[in-house]
């Protein structure tokens, strides 16, 4: 009997062990991903405020913005529209990974 | 050797490992949803605000081109009753004690003025000048966070926070009426610009024509500010529920129907709320630079056309470069209703506490 029960710790941490590997690498991937949608979010909304002025650089991120130079731009006028588009991806797991896009808008209509 | 009892005890310690790990992932992820939903919202509400204030900057570019424009007309009147330093003969006239060429002008002069300012209130009044500034922000909340665009205040709704209707106004006059008007800001008219002429004056009988004045007439002209623009800001609050929400569960009764973890999305903590402040700068409505008379209001024209060496143009500051830019809940900013204020009297929940003092945007 006692022969019989060897190794049955080993197989029961076997089964166990890839089911919390998988918990592990999901919620690594989860967050992976909503890292990658706060840093789209975010750079989007920088962009349509200041473009690439305080980006420290610049890819995947384009748009129009009311910022030039080293200041603001005049406002024209009170029909206007400004928009940006960002993207960033999450970091690979098992090879994959998630392309999140956000847009960012000022616009008065 | 293990007891029959014990059988299955493994299992039961690694379901309970296993539930407790689920709950971790899901807590974590679910709040990462919140965090990131935070983000967004408070982004909403920085575009929201900078569109409204965006919009009234270019509606004080157009308010400052309207008041520059009644400078003109009052500068092109006086160059014209100055009659390039010759006295106004026009048609002689024994003791009329005026000459009908220059009263005509003058009359034109006052007309021309009286439409100036007319097109200045237009612009200035509330619904061209904050009216659309709200449109706009409510439109920017949502196209960036659909469903927010209906829960987007201003604050417009508390009399005197800076986009509420009359907490700002301004009596204005012509010559013919006058009034006052809810405006973007409060301003004041210059109502003592000074316009006459100088003639000769021929008298009835055998006696030398002599050379007259026509004492000074005042017509309301342009309008100026004390301070140059810390009273045109906005706070804006942005609210509402992302329509995507992750572990959600719906519970359908009392006030846990199914928001963050369960909770109201009518009234608990998922709804979500972000303040911000934004404002206009950068421009100058009128003359305010100076401090007091005539070089606050830039009305230099105060003294009579005649006698001058020159013509006198208003000494005016009016730049219409208005830009807008976010502004902080702690800045200083003056005029109505300061932010702090404002939004603790929205009731607002900043950060679970009452206390905006310990808000920083």
């Amino acid at each position: 009997m006692a022969r019989a029960r060897r190794g049955q710790s080993a197989v029961e941490t076997m089964m166990v062990v890839p089911l919390i590997a998988m918990g592990i690498m999901s919620l690594y991937y989860l967050w992976s991903i909503i890292f990658a949608s706060e840093n789209a979010h975010i750079r989007a909304r920088e962009y349509v405020l200041h473009g690439g002025a305080f980006l420290s650089d610049t890819d995947g991120v384009s748009g129009s913005d009311p910022f030039s130079g080293s200041n603001y731009q005049r406002a024209d006028s009170q029909s206007f529209r400004f928009e940006s588009r960002a993207s960033d991806q999450s970091l690979p797991v098992f090879g994959r990974a998630e392309s999140i896009r956000t847009t960012a808008v000022i616009t008065s209509d | 050797m293990r007891a029959p009892g014990r059988k299955g005890q493994a299992a039961v310690f690694v379901a309970l490992c296993l539930m407790g790990l689920m709950l971790v992932v899901a807590y974590s992820v679910n709040t990462g949803i919140v965090v990131n939903d935070r983000i967004r919202m408070q982004s909403t509400a920085d575009l929201a605000t900078y569109a409204a204030a965006y919009s009234e900057a270019a509606a004080l570019n157009e308010i400052t081109k309207k008041n520059q424009a009644i400078a003109d007309v009052a500068r092109d009147c006086r160059r014209t009753l100055e009659h390039g330093g010759m006295p106004w003969n026009t048609v002689p006239c024994g003791n009329c004690n005026s000459d009908i060429g220059a009263e005509i002008a003058l009359w034109q002069c006052r007309v021309e003025l009286d439409l100036a300012v007319a097109q200045w209130v237009a612009v200035a009044d509330y619904s061209s000048s904050v009216e659309p500034a709200l449109d706009a922000g409510r439109a920017t909340a949502e196209a960036n966070f659909t469903g927010t665009g209906d829960k987007t205040s201003f604050m417009e709704d508390i009399f005197g926070s800076p986009t509420a209707r009359w907490t700002y106004s301004t009596f204005w006059s012509t010559s013919f009426y006058g009034g006052i008007t809810p405006t973007i800001a409060d301003f004041r008219q210059v109502t003592d610009t000074a316009f006459n002429y100088q003639y000769i004056n021929y008298c009835n009988s055998s006696c030398a024509p002599t050379l007259a004045v026509k004492p000074a007439v005042t017509i309301p002209t342009w309008f100026y500010k004390d301070d140059r623009d810390p009273d045109v800001w906005v706070a804006g609050r942005v609210m509402g529920t992302p329509e995507k929400r992750f572990l959600d569960t719906s519970y359908g009764t009392g006030s846990r129907d199914g928001g963050y973890f369960g909770a109201s999305s009518t009234g608990g903590d998922d709804v979500l709320v972000a303040y911000a402040v934004a404002k206009p700068y950068d421009g100058s409505v009128g003359p305010s630079t100076g401090t007091e008379g005539n070089t606050r209001t830039g009305n230099t024209l105060v003294g009579l056309v005649y006698p001058s060496a020159s013509i006198r143009f208003p000494k005016l500051t009016m730049y219409d470069e208005y830009r807008a830019r976010m502004a902080g809940i702690q800045d200083n900013l003056t005029g109505g209703l300061a932010p702090t204020t404002l939004i603790s009297r929205d009731g607002a929940r900043l950060g679970k506490s009452w206390d905006t003092s310990k808000f920083e945007h």
